[in-house]
Protein backbone atom coordinates (compact mmCIF):
# COMPACT_ATOMS: atom_id res chain seq x y z
CA UNK A 1 0.00 0.00 0.00
CA UNK A 2 1.57 2.91 -1.44
CA UNK A 3 -0.54 5.81 1.00
CA UNK A 4 2.04 3.56 3.96
CA UNK A 5 4.82 6.11 2.59
CA UNK A 6 1.98 9.08 3.84
CA UNK A 7 4.58 8.80 7.18
CA UNK A 8 7.97 8.20 4.98
CA UNK A 9 8.79 12.09 4.86
CA UNK A 10 10.47 11.10 8.78
CA UNK A 11 13.98 11.39 8.99
CA UNK A 12 17.03 10.93 6.50
CA UNK A 13 18.59 7.87 7.33
CA UNK A 14 21.43 9.53 9.61
CA UNK A 15 24.77 7.81 10.58
CA UNK A 16 26.53 8.63 13.79
CA UNK A 17 27.51 11.96 12.32
CA UNK A 18 24.84 13.61 11.47
CA UNK A 19 23.71 16.37 13.41
CA UNK A 20 19.93 17.51 13.44
CA UNK A 21 18.62 20.98 13.45
CA UNK A 22 19.08 21.69 17.12
CA UNK A 23 22.91 20.29 17.09
CA UNK A 24 22.42 17.57 19.22
CA UNK A 25 23.53 13.93 17.79
CA UNK A 26 20.38 12.06 15.63
CA UNK A 27 20.43 8.41 16.03
CA UNK A 28 22.11 5.74 14.72
CA UNK A 29 20.43 2.45 13.59
CA UNK A 30 20.06 -0.66 15.93
CA UNK A 31 20.17 -3.96 14.93
CA UNK A 32 19.39 -6.85 17.05
CA UNK A 33 20.75 -10.50 15.73
CA UNK A 34 19.17 -13.60 17.40
CA UNK A 35 19.09 -11.76 20.65
CA UNK A 36 18.18 -14.53 23.33
CA UNK A 37 17.74 -14.45 27.25
CA UNK A 38 17.04 -17.33 28.96
CA UNK A 39 16.40 -17.78 32.71
CA UNK A 40 17.73 -20.77 34.50
CA UNK A 41 15.22 -22.83 35.66
CA UNK A 42 12.92 -21.80 32.75
CA UNK A 43 12.16 -23.86 30.08
CA UNK A 44 11.53 -21.41 27.73
CA UNK A 45 13.09 -18.38 26.64
CA UNK A 46 12.00 -15.13 27.98
CA UNK A 47 13.70 -13.69 25.05
CA UNK A 48 13.84 -16.04 22.04
CA UNK A 49 16.23 -15.10 19.34
CA UNK A 50 14.93 -11.44 18.05
CA UNK A 51 16.52 -10.40 15.22
CA UNK A 52 15.36 -6.87 14.27
CA UNK A 53 16.55 -3.78 12.38
CA UNK A 54 15.54 -0.38 13.97
CA UNK A 55 16.10 2.55 11.61
CA UNK A 56 18.38 5.78 12.40
CA UNK A 57 15.80 8.39 13.56
CA UNK A 58 12.57 6.54 13.95
CA UNK A 59 10.52 5.24 16.66
CA UNK A 60 10.22 2.38 17.09
CA UNK A 61 7.36 0.37 19.27
CA UNK A 62 7.10 -2.97 21.35
CA UNK A 63 3.42 -3.64 21.39
CA UNK A 64 2.43 -7.08 23.34
CA UNK A 65 0.67 -8.58 26.01
CA UNK A 66 2.21 -8.67 29.49
CA UNK A 67 5.08 -11.03 29.85
CA UNK A 68 5.93 -11.15 26.20
CA UNK A 69 9.58 -9.86 27.03
CA UNK A 70 8.86 -6.48 25.12
CA UNK A 71 10.59 -5.05 28.16
CA UNK A 72 13.00 -7.74 28.41
CA UNK A 73 14.36 -6.98 25.04
CA UNK A 74 14.44 -2.94 25.47
CA UNK A 75 16.35 -3.58 28.82
CA UNK A 76 18.97 -5.80 26.59
CA UNK A 77 20.08 -3.03 24.36
CA UNK A 78 21.30 -1.02 27.27
CA UNK A 79 22.51 -4.44 29.04
CA UNK A 80 20.52 -4.05 32.31
CA UNK A 81 19.81 -7.40 31.54
CA UNK A 82 22.33 -9.43 30.17
CA UNK A 83 21.89 -11.33 26.92
CA UNK A 84 22.24 -15.09 26.68
CA UNK A 85 23.54 -14.72 23.51
CA UNK A 86 22.99 -12.84 20.07
CA UNK A 87 24.94 -9.43 19.32
CA UNK A 88 23.26 -5.62 19.52
CA UNK A 89 24.95 -3.51 17.12
CA UNK A 90 24.42 0.42 17.72
CA UNK A 91 25.46 2.88 15.10
CA UNK A 92 27.53 -0.70 13.70
CA UNK A 93 29.46 -1.09 16.81
CA UNK A 94 28.84 -4.62 18.83
CA UNK A 95 28.13 -3.42 22.38
CA UNK A 96 27.45 -6.56 23.85
CA UNK A 97 31.05 -6.50 24.62
CA UNK A 98 31.33 -2.82 26.17
CA UNK A 99 31.55 -1.80 29.40
CA UNK A 100 27.95 -1.82 30.66
CA UNK A 101 27.98 1.07 32.95
CA UNK A 102 29.76 3.19 30.53
CA UNK A 103 26.84 2.23 27.26
CA UNK A 104 24.43 2.97 29.82
CA UNK A 105 25.95 6.96 30.06
CA UNK A 106 25.45 6.90 25.68
CA UNK A 107 21.22 5.44 26.05
CA UNK A 108 18.95 7.61 27.46
CA UNK A 109 16.49 5.91 29.70
CA UNK A 110 12.79 6.84 30.53
CA UNK A 111 10.70 4.56 32.72
CA UNK A 112 7.03 4.48 33.81
CA UNK A 113 8.00 5.21 37.23
CA UNK A 114 10.22 7.85 36.73
CA UNK A 115 12.92 7.55 39.37
CA UNK A 116 14.18 10.92 40.01
CA UNK A 117 16.42 10.78 42.52
CA UNK A 118 14.40 12.56 45.40
CA UNK A 119 17.18 14.05 47.56
CA UNK A 120 18.40 15.94 44.49
CA UNK A 121 17.24 19.02 42.84
CA UNK A 122 15.33 19.05 39.57
CA UNK A 123 18.95 20.59 37.81
CA UNK A 124 20.65 17.82 39.43
CA UNK A 125 18.77 14.88 38.74
CA UNK A 126 18.89 16.32 34.59
CA UNK A 127 22.38 16.86 34.97
CA UNK A 128 22.76 13.66 36.04
CA UNK A 129 24.64 11.87 33.05
CA UNK A 130 26.77 14.96 31.68
CA UNK A 131 28.30 15.03 35.25
CA UNK A 132 28.96 10.80 34.93
CA UNK A 133 30.57 12.46 31.71
CA UNK A 134 32.82 14.67 33.12
CA UNK A 135 31.48 17.74 31.72
CA UNK A 136 32.67 21.12 33.31
CA UNK A 137 30.39 22.73 35.11
CA UNK A 138 29.00 26.10 32.91
CA UNK A 139 27.96 23.22 30.04
CA UNK A 140 26.65 21.56 32.56
CA UNK A 141 24.50 23.92 34.05
CA UNK A 142 23.93 26.01 30.78
CA UNK A 143 22.40 22.46 29.08
CA UNK A 144 20.39 21.65 32.16
CA UNK A 145 18.34 25.07 31.59
CA UNK A 146 18.59 24.22 27.98
CA UNK A 147 16.62 20.64 28.83
CA UNK A 148 14.04 22.52 30.91
CA UNK A 149 13.01 24.51 28.05
CA UNK A 150 12.86 21.74 25.62
CA UNK A 151 10.38 19.94 28.19
CA UNK A 152 8.56 22.91 28.49
CA UNK A 153 9.58 23.97 32.03
CA UNK A 154 10.75 27.42 32.72
CA UNK A 155 14.42 26.30 34.10
CA UNK A 156 14.06 29.54 36.87
CA UNK A 157 10.80 28.52 38.37
CA UNK A 158 12.13 24.41 38.53
CA UNK A 159 15.56 24.58 38.42
CA UNK A 160 15.79 24.00 42.28
CA UNK A 161 12.86 22.49 43.12
CA UNK A 162 12.35 19.01 44.35
CA UNK A 163 10.79 15.92 42.73
CA UNK A 164 8.39 15.74 45.14
CA UNK A 165 6.83 19.19 44.54
CA UNK A 166 6.11 18.14 41.12
CA UNK A 167 2.73 16.89 39.75
CA UNK A 168 3.39 13.40 37.48
CA UNK A 169 3.60 15.30 33.99
CA UNK A 170 5.79 17.71 35.24
CA UNK A 171 7.97 14.51 36.71
CA UNK A 172 7.88 12.90 33.83
CA UNK A 173 9.03 15.99 31.51
CA UNK A 174 11.76 16.04 33.86
CA UNK A 175 12.85 12.22 33.07
CA UNK A 176 12.05 13.18 29.83
CA UNK A 177 14.50 15.99 29.94
CA UNK A 178 17.37 13.97 32.15
CA UNK A 179 17.40 11.16 29.66
CA UNK A 180 18.46 13.55 26.82
CA UNK A 181 20.79 15.67 28.79
CA UNK A 182 23.61 14.00 27.59
CA UNK A 183 22.20 14.18 23.83
CA UNK A 184 22.22 9.97 23.64
CA UNK A 185 21.78 8.96 19.87
CA UNK A 186 19.21 6.88 20.94
CA UNK A 187 16.57 6.24 24.04
CA UNK A 188 14.68 3.69 25.56
CA UNK A 189 11.35 4.48 26.96
CA UNK A 190 9.58 1.98 29.21
CA UNK A 191 5.78 2.92 29.15
CA UNK A 192 7.18 6.57 30.34
CA UNK A 193 3.65 8.14 29.85
CA UNK A 194 1.99 5.03 31.38
CA UNK A 195 1.36 6.65 34.98
CA UNK A 196 -0.20 10.17 34.26
CA UNK A 197 -4.02 10.37 33.20
CA UNK A 198 -5.20 10.75 29.81
CA UNK A 199 -5.11 14.24 29.18
CA UNK A 200 -1.38 14.84 30.11
CA UNK A 201 -0.86 11.58 28.74
CA UNK A 202 -2.03 12.65 25.13
CA UNK A 203 -0.41 16.37 25.34
CA UNK A 204 3.15 14.52 26.93
CA UNK A 205 2.30 12.45 23.46
CA UNK A 206 2.20 15.35 21.26
CA UNK A 207 5.01 17.39 23.03
CA UNK A 208 7.43 14.31 22.27
CA UNK A 209 6.52 13.81 18.86
CA UNK A 210 7.01 17.16 18.21
CA UNK A 211 10.49 17.21 20.66
CA UNK A 212 11.45 14.27 17.68
CA UNK A 213 10.96 16.08 14.59
CA UNK A 214 13.62 17.98 15.65
CA UNK A 215 15.82 16.02 17.71
CA UNK A 216 15.45 12.66 15.15
CA UNK A 217 16.66 10.00 17.63
CA UNK A 218 16.67 6.41 17.50
CA UNK A 219 13.16 5.34 19.87
CA UNK A 220 12.76 2.17 21.47
CA UNK A 221 9.74 2.46 22.92
CA UNK A 222 7.95 -0.03 25.00
CA UNK A 223 4.01 0.05 25.50
CA UNK A 224 0.97 -2.72 25.46
CA UNK A 225 -1.23 0.39 24.73
CA UNK A 226 -1.98 0.04 20.93
CA UNK A 227 -3.56 2.92 20.30
CA UNK A 228 -0.61 5.01 22.12
CA UNK A 229 1.68 2.40 19.24
CA UNK A 230 -0.42 3.89 15.86
CA UNK A 231 0.19 7.40 17.15
CA UNK A 232 3.86 7.42 18.37
CA UNK A 233 5.47 4.60 16.22
CA UNK A 234 6.91 5.03 12.97
CA UNK A 235 7.37 1.88 12.74
CA UNK A 236 5.14 -0.90 15.57
CA UNK A 237 6.60 -4.58 16.70
CA UNK A 238 3.86 -6.52 17.56
CA UNK A 239 5.55 -9.29 20.21
CA UNK A 240 3.95 -12.53 21.34
CA UNK A 241 5.36 -14.53 23.54
CA UNK A 242 9.23 -14.71 23.82
CA UNK A 243 9.37 -11.64 22.15
CA UNK A 244 8.37 -13.29 18.82
CA UNK A 245 7.88 -11.06 15.99
CA UNK A 246 4.34 -11.43 15.12
CA UNK A 247 4.61 -8.62 12.80
CA UNK A 248 6.75 -5.50 12.03
CA UNK A 249 6.04 -3.27 10.00
CA UNK A 250 4.35 0.88 10.05
CA UNK A 251 1.35 1.27 11.76
CA UNK A 252 -0.73 1.93 8.39
CA UNK A 253 0.25 -1.37 6.89
CA UNK A 254 0.00 -3.30 10.40
CA UNK A 255 -4.24 -1.85 10.55
CA UNK A 256 -4.75 -2.46 6.87
CA UNK A 257 -2.75 -6.03 6.73
CA UNK A 258 -2.46 -7.35 10.17
CA UNK A 259 -0.39 -10.54 9.58
CA UNK A 260 -2.52 -12.99 11.50
CA UNK A 261 -5.51 -13.44 14.13
CA UNK A 262 -2.94 -12.72 16.94
CA UNK A 263 -2.15 -9.19 15.47
CA UNK A 264 -5.94 -8.53 14.64
CA UNK A 265 -6.92 -8.98 18.14
CA UNK A 266 -4.38 -6.53 19.39
CA UNK A 267 -5.32 -4.15 17.03
CA UNK A 268 -8.97 -4.40 18.37
CA UNK A 269 -11.79 -3.21 16.75
CA UNK A 270 -12.13 -0.08 14.64
CA UNK A 271 -9.21 -1.04 12.44
CA UNK A 272 -10.72 0.53 9.42
CA UNK A 273 -11.62 3.87 11.23
CA UNK A 274 -8.11 3.85 12.54
CA UNK A 275 -6.80 3.49 9.91
CA UNK A 276 -8.28 6.98 8.58
CA UNK A 277 -6.09 8.22 11.24
CA UNK A 278 -2.92 8.34 8.92
CA UNK A 279 -4.48 10.14 5.65
CA UNK A 280 -5.10 13.48 5.51
CA UNK A 281 -7.83 15.18 3.69
CA UNK A 282 -5.67 16.12 1.06
CA UNK A 283 -4.88 12.67 0.10
CA UNK A 284 -8.05 12.20 -1.59
CA UNK A 285 -8.89 13.73 -5.05
CA UNK A 286 -11.00 17.21 -4.06
CA UNK A 287 -14.38 17.96 -5.63
CA UNK A 288 -14.83 20.86 -5.96
CA UNK A 289 -16.01 23.50 -3.90
CA UNK A 290 -19.34 23.98 -3.18
CA UNK A 291 -20.73 27.54 -3.44
CA UNK A 292 -22.70 27.18 0.33
CA UNK A 293 -20.44 25.58 2.91
CA UNK A 294 -22.05 24.35 6.14
CA UNK A 295 -18.80 22.83 7.68
CA UNK A 296 -15.37 23.21 6.55
CA UNK A 297 -11.87 21.42 7.84
CA UNK A 298 -8.35 21.78 6.38
CA UNK A 299 -6.22 20.43 4.22
CA UNK A 300 -4.23 19.27 6.80
CA UNK A 301 -6.98 17.10 8.74
CA UNK A 302 -7.00 13.26 8.94
CA UNK A 303 -9.64 11.56 7.58
CA UNK A 304 -11.00 10.26 10.49
CA UNK A 305 -11.65 14.21 11.98
CA UNK A 306 -13.24 14.53 8.54
CA UNK A 307 -15.28 11.74 8.58
CA UNK A 308 -16.14 12.34 12.63
CA UNK A 309 -17.41 16.14 11.26
CA UNK A 310 -19.41 14.89 9.06
CA UNK A 311 -21.29 12.25 10.79
CA UNK A 312 -21.21 14.63 13.81
CA UNK A 313 -22.94 17.22 11.73
CA UNK A 314 -25.06 14.96 9.20
CA UNK A 315 -23.46 16.48 6.38
CA UNK A 316 -22.52 13.85 2.99
CA UNK A 317 -19.76 16.34 1.99
CA UNK A 318 -17.40 18.83 3.48
CA UNK A 319 -15.56 22.09 2.33
CA UNK A 320 -12.16 21.65 2.52
CA UNK A 321 -9.88 25.27 3.27
CA UNK A 322 -6.18 25.93 2.54
CA UNK A 323 -4.82 28.78 4.62
CA UNK A 324 -8.43 29.82 5.72
CA UNK A 325 -9.89 29.72 1.93
CA UNK A 326 -11.62 26.88 0.56
CA UNK A 327 -10.22 24.86 -1.70
CA UNK A 328 -12.45 22.00 -2.65
CA UNK A 329 -14.88 19.70 -0.93
CA UNK A 330 -14.84 15.98 0.04
CA UNK A 331 -17.27 13.71 0.29
CA UNK A 332 -18.33 10.70 2.71
CA UNK A 333 -18.48 8.16 -0.56
CA UNK A 334 -14.49 9.45 -0.96
CA UNK A 335 -13.87 8.08 2.51
CA UNK A 336 -15.86 5.06 2.08
CA UNK A 337 -13.75 4.23 -0.92
CA UNK A 338 -10.49 5.19 0.73
CA UNK A 339 -11.44 2.52 3.47
CA UNK A 340 -12.83 0.12 0.64
CA UNK A 341 -10.00 0.13 -1.72
CA UNK A 342 -7.41 -0.24 1.18
CA UNK A 343 -9.23 -2.90 2.80
CA UNK A 344 -9.08 -4.40 -0.57
CA UNK A 345 -5.57 -4.57 -0.19
CA UNK A 346 -5.40 -6.10 2.65
CA UNK A 347 -7.86 -8.76 1.47
CA UNK A 348 -5.37 -9.24 -1.16
CA UNK A 349 -2.73 -9.60 0.66
CA UNK B 1 17.14 6.13 108.67
CA UNK B 2 17.86 9.88 108.48
CA UNK B 3 21.41 9.55 107.26
CA UNK B 4 20.74 13.01 104.67
CA UNK B 5 20.45 14.96 107.41
CA UNK B 6 23.32 14.56 108.70
CA UNK B 7 25.10 14.76 105.60
CA UNK B 8 25.74 18.44 103.54
CA UNK B 9 22.58 19.39 101.71
CA UNK B 10 22.55 18.76 97.82
CA UNK B 11 23.18 22.23 97.25
CA UNK B 12 26.02 22.43 99.39
CA UNK B 13 27.14 18.74 98.29
CA UNK B 14 27.02 20.31 94.90
CA UNK B 15 29.15 23.62 95.31
CA UNK B 16 32.19 21.86 97.10
CA UNK B 17 32.40 18.73 94.61
CA UNK B 18 32.25 21.65 91.36
CA UNK B 19 35.26 20.26 89.82
CA UNK B 20 34.88 16.77 90.31
CA UNK B 21 31.37 16.91 88.79
CA UNK B 22 32.40 19.13 85.61
CA UNK B 23 35.31 16.53 85.23
CA UNK B 24 33.05 13.31 85.65
CA UNK B 25 30.64 14.95 83.13
CA UNK B 26 32.78 15.39 80.52
CA UNK B 27 34.91 12.06 80.94
CA UNK B 28 30.90 10.91 80.54
CA UNK B 29 30.37 12.82 77.91
CA UNK B 30 33.71 12.11 75.88
CA UNK B 31 33.32 8.36 76.74
CA UNK B 32 29.67 8.31 75.36
CA UNK B 33 30.68 10.02 72.35
CA UNK B 34 33.32 7.47 70.96
CA UNK B 35 31.85 4.64 71.72
CA UNK B 36 29.03 6.02 69.67
CA UNK B 37 31.42 6.98 66.74
CA UNK B 38 32.37 3.76 67.36
CA UNK B 39 29.72 1.75 66.77
CA UNK B 40 28.56 4.43 64.42
CA UNK B 41 31.41 3.12 61.88
CA UNK B 42 31.24 -0.59 62.72
CA UNK B 43 27.76 -0.69 62.29
CA UNK B 44 27.50 1.68 58.71
CA UNK B 45 30.19 -1.29 57.61
CA UNK B 46 28.57 -3.95 58.78
CA UNK B 47 25.47 -3.03 57.21
CA UNK B 48 26.68 -1.90 53.72
CA UNK B 49 28.29 -5.62 54.16
CA UNK B 50 24.91 -7.06 54.37
CA UNK B 51 22.16 -5.05 53.26
CA UNK B 52 21.98 -7.00 49.81
CA UNK B 53 21.61 -10.24 51.22
CA UNK B 54 18.42 -11.39 53.16
CA UNK B 55 19.57 -14.04 55.18
CA UNK B 56 22.99 -11.82 55.83
CA UNK B 57 20.25 -9.10 57.02
CA UNK B 58 18.46 -11.34 59.48
CA UNK B 59 21.63 -12.85 60.90
CA UNK B 60 22.80 -9.56 61.94
CA UNK B 61 19.77 -7.93 62.88
CA UNK B 62 19.11 -10.84 65.69
CA UNK B 63 22.48 -11.58 66.40
CA UNK B 64 22.42 -7.69 67.46
CA UNK B 65 19.25 -8.15 68.83
CA UNK B 66 20.38 -11.05 71.51
CA UNK B 67 23.59 -9.19 72.74
CA UNK B 68 21.00 -6.45 73.43
CA UNK B 69 19.14 -8.32 75.30
CA UNK B 70 22.13 -9.79 77.55
CA UNK B 71 22.62 -8.08 81.42
CA UNK B 72 25.05 -5.44 80.66
CA UNK B 73 26.52 -6.04 84.38
CA UNK B 74 27.11 -9.19 83.60
CA UNK B 75 28.92 -8.42 80.29
CA UNK B 76 30.66 -6.32 82.05
CA UNK B 77 31.89 -8.64 84.71
CA UNK B 78 32.40 -11.08 81.73
CA UNK B 79 34.64 -8.55 80.16
CA UNK B 80 36.73 -7.96 83.12
CA UNK B 81 37.34 -11.68 83.58
CA UNK B 82 38.86 -11.32 80.28
CA UNK B 83 41.01 -8.06 79.92
CA UNK B 84 40.63 -6.64 83.78
CA UNK B 85 39.61 -3.60 84.60
CA UNK B 86 39.85 -0.57 82.76
CA UNK B 87 38.44 1.33 79.79
CA UNK B 88 39.35 -2.02 77.56
CA UNK B 89 36.76 -4.04 79.54
CA UNK B 90 34.11 -0.99 78.57
CA UNK B 91 34.36 0.02 74.66
CA UNK B 92 32.99 -3.33 73.34
CA UNK B 93 30.01 -3.64 76.00
CA UNK B 94 28.89 -0.66 75.57
CA UNK B 95 29.98 -0.39 71.22
CA UNK B 96 28.36 -3.52 71.18
CA UNK B 97 24.50 -2.01 73.09
CA UNK B 98 24.69 0.89 70.63
CA UNK B 99 24.86 -1.51 67.74
CA UNK B 100 21.22 -2.72 67.32
CA UNK B 101 19.66 0.38 66.58
CA UNK B 102 22.17 1.24 64.75
CA UNK B 103 23.10 -1.24 62.22
CA UNK B 104 19.04 -2.50 62.26
CA UNK B 105 18.21 1.57 60.44
CA UNK B 106 21.35 1.62 58.64
CA UNK B 107 20.14 -1.87 57.06
CA UNK B 108 16.28 -0.74 56.98
CA UNK B 109 17.63 2.64 55.46
CA UNK B 110 20.23 1.18 52.67
CA UNK B 111 17.22 -1.08 51.57
CA UNK B 112 14.45 1.54 51.91
CA UNK B 113 15.38 3.31 48.36
CA UNK B 114 12.61 2.77 45.71
CA UNK B 115 13.61 0.09 43.46
CA UNK B 116 12.68 2.75 40.30
CA UNK B 117 15.01 5.42 41.61
CA UNK B 118 17.83 2.80 41.49
CA UNK B 119 16.72 1.21 38.04
CA UNK B 120 16.62 4.65 36.54
CA UNK B 121 20.24 5.22 37.76
CA UNK B 122 21.45 1.97 37.24
CA UNK B 123 19.80 3.06 33.60
CA UNK B 124 21.70 5.70 33.28
CA UNK B 125 24.76 4.57 33.61
CA UNK B 126 25.28 5.12 37.81
CA UNK B 127 27.69 2.90 38.93
CA UNK B 128 27.55 0.15 41.90
CA UNK B 129 30.19 2.13 44.31
CA UNK B 130 28.09 5.96 43.55
CA UNK B 131 24.70 3.55 43.68
CA UNK B 132 25.47 3.41 47.13
CA UNK B 133 27.27 6.78 48.42
CA UNK B 134 25.18 9.18 45.98
CA UNK B 135 22.10 7.61 46.26
CA UNK B 136 21.29 4.74 48.41
CA UNK B 137 23.20 6.48 51.32
CA UNK B 138 22.14 10.20 51.14
CA UNK B 139 18.17 8.54 51.13
CA UNK B 140 19.73 6.39 53.94
CA UNK B 141 20.32 8.86 56.04
CA UNK B 142 17.87 10.31 57.73
CA UNK B 143 16.79 6.63 58.77
CA UNK B 144 20.33 5.75 59.38
CA UNK B 145 20.68 9.37 62.25
CA UNK B 146 17.58 8.22 63.86
CA UNK B 147 19.16 4.87 64.49
CA UNK B 148 22.49 6.82 65.96
CA UNK B 149 20.05 9.34 67.80
CA UNK B 150 18.60 6.19 69.94
CA UNK B 151 21.70 4.57 70.14
CA UNK B 152 23.33 7.71 71.66
CA UNK B 153 20.86 7.78 74.51
CA UNK B 154 21.52 3.77 75.45
CA UNK B 155 24.96 4.86 75.12
CA UNK B 156 24.81 7.47 77.94
CA UNK B 157 23.04 5.03 80.53
CA UNK B 158 25.03 2.51 79.86
CA UNK B 159 28.10 4.46 79.65
CA UNK B 160 26.99 4.98 83.56
CA UNK B 161 27.09 1.73 84.16
CA UNK B 162 30.53 1.25 83.02
CA UNK B 163 31.76 2.63 86.28
CA UNK B 164 31.81 -0.98 87.67
CA UNK B 165 34.43 -1.15 85.64
CA UNK B 166 35.99 1.60 85.81
CA UNK B 167 35.97 4.64 87.93
CA UNK B 168 35.47 7.22 84.96
CA UNK B 169 32.29 8.94 84.42
CA UNK B 170 28.70 9.96 86.43
CA UNK B 171 28.05 6.24 86.79
CA UNK B 172 30.95 6.75 89.53
CA UNK B 173 28.40 8.75 91.74
CA UNK B 174 26.01 5.91 91.21
CA UNK B 175 28.51 3.19 92.24
CA UNK B 176 29.88 4.93 95.40
CA UNK B 177 26.25 5.51 96.90
CA UNK B 178 25.09 2.23 96.43
CA UNK B 179 28.90 1.12 97.48
CA UNK B 180 28.79 3.62 100.54
CA UNK B 181 24.46 2.57 101.06
CA UNK B 182 23.80 4.45 104.41
CA UNK B 183 26.55 6.83 104.38
CA UNK B 184 25.83 10.57 104.84
CA UNK B 185 25.98 11.42 101.08
CA UNK B 186 24.59 8.96 99.39
CA UNK B 187 21.60 10.48 97.98
CA UNK B 188 23.49 14.00 96.78
CA UNK B 189 25.49 11.28 95.08
CA UNK B 190 22.46 9.39 93.39
CA UNK B 191 20.79 12.54 92.53
CA UNK B 192 23.87 13.85 90.80
CA UNK B 193 24.75 10.56 88.79
CA UNK B 194 20.59 10.53 87.85
CA UNK B 195 20.47 14.36 87.06
CA UNK B 196 23.53 15.05 85.61
CA UNK B 197 23.29 11.51 83.24
CA UNK B 198 20.33 12.95 81.75
CA UNK B 199 21.69 16.12 80.96
CA UNK B 200 25.11 14.43 79.11
CA UNK B 201 21.91 12.59 77.14
CA UNK B 202 19.65 15.85 76.76
CA UNK B 203 22.82 17.65 75.19
CA UNK B 204 23.62 14.54 72.59
CA UNK B 205 19.77 14.78 71.72
CA UNK B 206 19.95 18.65 71.41
CA UNK B 207 23.22 17.76 68.78
CA UNK B 208 21.07 15.20 67.09
CA UNK B 209 18.31 17.66 66.24
CA UNK B 210 21.25 20.38 65.19
CA UNK B 211 22.70 17.53 63.10
CA UNK B 212 19.71 16.17 61.34
CA UNK B 213 18.75 19.47 60.62
CA UNK B 214 21.94 20.41 58.66
CA UNK B 215 22.56 17.24 57.35
CA UNK B 216 19.20 16.13 55.80
CA UNK B 217 19.16 17.26 51.78
CA UNK B 218 16.15 19.39 51.41
CA UNK B 219 14.52 16.78 49.16
CA UNK B 220 14.31 15.05 51.94
CA UNK B 221 12.72 16.73 54.49
CA UNK B 222 9.03 15.74 55.15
Amino acid sequence: MSESSAQQNKPEQGGPATRSDQGGKAGVPIVLTDLTKRYPGQPKAAVDKVSMHIPAGEIVVFVGPSGCGKTTTMRMINRMIEPTSGTIEIGGEDVTKLNDVHLRRRIGYVIQQIGLIPHLSIAQNVALVPKLLKWDKKRVTARVDEMLTVVGLDPEQYRHRYPRQLSGGQQQRVGVARALAADPEIMLMDEPFGAVDPITRSRLQDEFLSLQQTLKKTIVFVTHDFDEALKLGDRIAVLREGSEIAQFDTPEAILANPADDFVEGFIGEGAALKRLNFERVDSLALDPAPEQSRGSVDVSTTLHAALDLMVGKGLRSITVDRDGRPVGSISIDAILNRVNATGADAVEA
Amino acid sequence: MQTSGNGLPFSEYLSQNRDEIILHTEQHAQLSLYCILIAMVLGLLIAVAVYRSPLGTNFTISTAAVIFTLPSVALFGFLVSVVGYGLASVFPVVVAYAMLPIVRNSIVGLQSADPAVLDAARGMGVGSFRMLWQIRFPIAWPVILAGVRVAAQLTVGIVAIAAFVTPVGLGDYGYSSLDNLGSVNTRSQALICIIFVAVVALAFDAVFVVIRRFTTPRGSRV
